[in-house]
């Protein structure tokens, strides 16, 4: 019994310290999450259903894109989208354009398994391109076109669970970050398991939300405004709840991406690299460009300026709705980030960041994690 | 006492031993997508034989309503179709159908019941046709309180936070976390 003698007698002391660190273990290792479950892997054996280039099956792609879709919200003056505008026009004049991309991150795509023990991340943008923006307060004037976007950042163990990690709300060329434990805080305190997206102060930004029984689009951050900026009518609760102003977010449009993935042919015009979408909004139909542009389409202008109106600035010279300026270019809101469907990707246009599961800036000699071609391609050697 | 205390320490350590582990445990999925199966499905036991001609026509069917689910196998059409009948809350599903979400005339709750009703229609014509799909395993969206934290974060991100994290303290919160689960020069787990 001498065993149990020595044990009672370093169990005095080891038994807290045990509890405490496997309090600690514990807190770190499982947290509440917004969870969104797929009916099959998004990524399957040989990247069957995969029609983007990026490995992942593009129906699931779909189906995930919808379970998280946000609710989205408009603040009470609103009045320059579909679901209300002070010019007496049909709906889609102002209708928000909602679309999607599902983009792999890291390396080794190929090899992703659900049962290979790994985290596996995906980065899900939603664009919001609504054709114009009616703001008229001093400084902040309205415009044609207006291209908003979040970015969620999930991951998964078995390719069917997807926990939401963070976020990135974009309102006025700015990124904001916002923790999943955050956004999860506030979903359920509202009892919904969706993020919000509030539109803005009668404008067009994104924001999360502060909290459920306020009217508040975020907390500090949206402290440009001194506080006055409201993003729901009534609260937020009410908003949900009542169904003013409100609505779900569309996730029918997958743009696939661009290179390492592909665009996707099948909703945007795709030629030559390059890739577009022309629409009619009451104006002719007229084209705004996804990837990037240096002459008269390096705006969005919302699909209301004509080609023969665009200035080689990216402006209209033709007035509609009493704007001639047109918002930031569209192609800055898309997920270039690298992926490697192997393991190492290349650092070829990735020199100070990384590719795959590998990076290829100058610290990564001292860390030992350069890719393999960061010497040739980044002089980091 | 001491037999208690033999008896908790072991425990501890299991536990611990549990919380330190890389991930949570994973259940290969054994059913393929969309293939008929066995105790799973929630269904009739046995498997009908598919109406070449009316599985056609639903087929058909789905692809126009839902343009997402075009040349997916009709075994998995069902499949999804049944996972999207399992959202918790109808008014998402009015978002599946460009109609009943650009109506803005009626409520969004009169559109939800709508779109279960048009999701369900088409269900009913796959299984008609012979299909069969096993119930959806999880709800559509919930909020899990016991999530995994995750065990690895890919370079990318590490790099996006990193040029965050100067003036945003959530940011260089989740930018630790990395950093302790990714530290550097480490190789991705199971790698």
């Amino acid at each position: 019994m001498n065993g149990p003698r020595i044990l009672s007698g370093a169990g005095r002391i080891w038994i807290p310290l045990l509890a405490l660190g496997l309090g600690l273990a514990l807190s770190a290792s499982a947290e509440a999450a917004l969870t969104y479950s797929l009916s099959t892997e998004l990524k399957k054996a040989n990247c069957s259903g995969d029609s983007d280039s990026d490995c992942l099956d593009n129906a699931e792609e779909g189906n995930l894109a919808w379970a998280a879709a946000p609710w989205y919200f408009y603040d009470e003056d609103e009045d320059c989208s579909g679901w209300r505008n002070s010019f007496g026009l049909p709906a889609f004049h102002f209708a928000r354009q909602d679309f999607f991309q599902v983009r792999p991150q890291g390396g080794g795509i190929s090899n992703w398994s659900p049962t290979d023990g790994q985290a596996k991340w995906i980065r899900l943008s939603y664009f919001f391109a609504f054709p114009h923006d009616c703001r008229s307060t001093v400084g902040f004037g309205g415009h044609q076109g207006d291209s908003e976007h979040i970015k969620l950042e999930l991951y998964s163990y078995d390719l069917k669970t997807w926990y939401l990690y963070q976020a990135y709300y974009a309102h006025h060329d700015r990124d904001h970050y916002f923790s999943g434990t955050y956004l999860e805080d506030r979903a359920r305190s509202l009892g919904t398991s969706w993020i919000s997206v509030a539109a803005d102060e009668d404008s067009h930004g994104s924001w999360p939300g502060l909290s459920a029984d306020s009217t508040h689009c975020a907390g500090s951050e949206d402290d440009f405004c001194a506080s006055t900026c409201d993003c729901f009518v009534g609260t937020w609760r009410n908003a949900l709840n009542s169904g003013s102003g409100r609505e779900v977010v569309s996730a029918s449009r997958n743009i696939g991406g661009p290179w390492p993935e592909s665009w996707n042919a099948s909703v945007l015009s795709v030629s030559g690299g390059e890739a577009w979408t022309d629409m009619d909004v009451g104006h002719g139909l007229n084209r705004e460009y996804w990837t990037p542009r240096s002459d008269q389409y390096q705006k969005f202008c919302g699909w209301e300026c004509p080609a023969a109106y665009r200035k080689t600035d990216g402006t209209c010279s033709l007035s509609v709705h009493d704007r001639t300026g047109c918002s930031s270019q569209w192609s800055t809101k898309v997920d270039t980030t690298s992926f490697s469907l192997a393991t190492a990707g290349s650092c070829a246009g990735n020199c100070g960041g990384s590719s795959g599961s590998c990076f290829c800036d100058a610290a990564c000699v001292t860390y030992g994690d350069c890719c393999p071609d960061a010497c040739s391609a980044c002089g980091a050697c | 006492m001491n037999a208690k205390k033999i008896f908790i320490i072991p425990a501890l350590l299991a536990l611990a031993a549990c919380a330190g582990s890389p991930g949570p445990v994973v259940v290969p999925n054994s059913l393929t997508p969309g293939a008929p199966g066995g105790a799973a499905f929630g269904r009739a036991a046995a498997t009908p034989a598919v109406d070449a001609a009316a599985s056609a026509r639903a087929v058909r069917e789905v692809e126009t309503t839902l343009p997402s689910l075009r040349g997916v196998p009709p075994g998995q059409q069902l499949r999804t179709l049944r996972w999207m009948l399992s959202v918790g809350d109808d008014r998402r599903l009015a978002s599946l159908f460009p109609d009943l979400q650009q109506d803005t005339e009626e409520t969004l709750e009169r559109r939800g019941a709508t779109a279960r009703q048009r999701l369900e229609d088409l269900a009913d014509g796959l299984e008609r046709a012979g299909h069969q799909a096993p119930d959806p395993e999880d709800e559509v969206a919930r909020v899990d309180p016991d999530a995994p934290a995750p065990n690895y974060f890919p370079p990318s991100m590490l790099l996006d936070l990193e040029r965050l994290s100067g003036g945003d303290p959530e940011a260089a919160r989740a930018l630790e976390e990395v950093r302790r689960a990714s530290p550097r020069g480490s190789r991705p787990p199971g790698r």
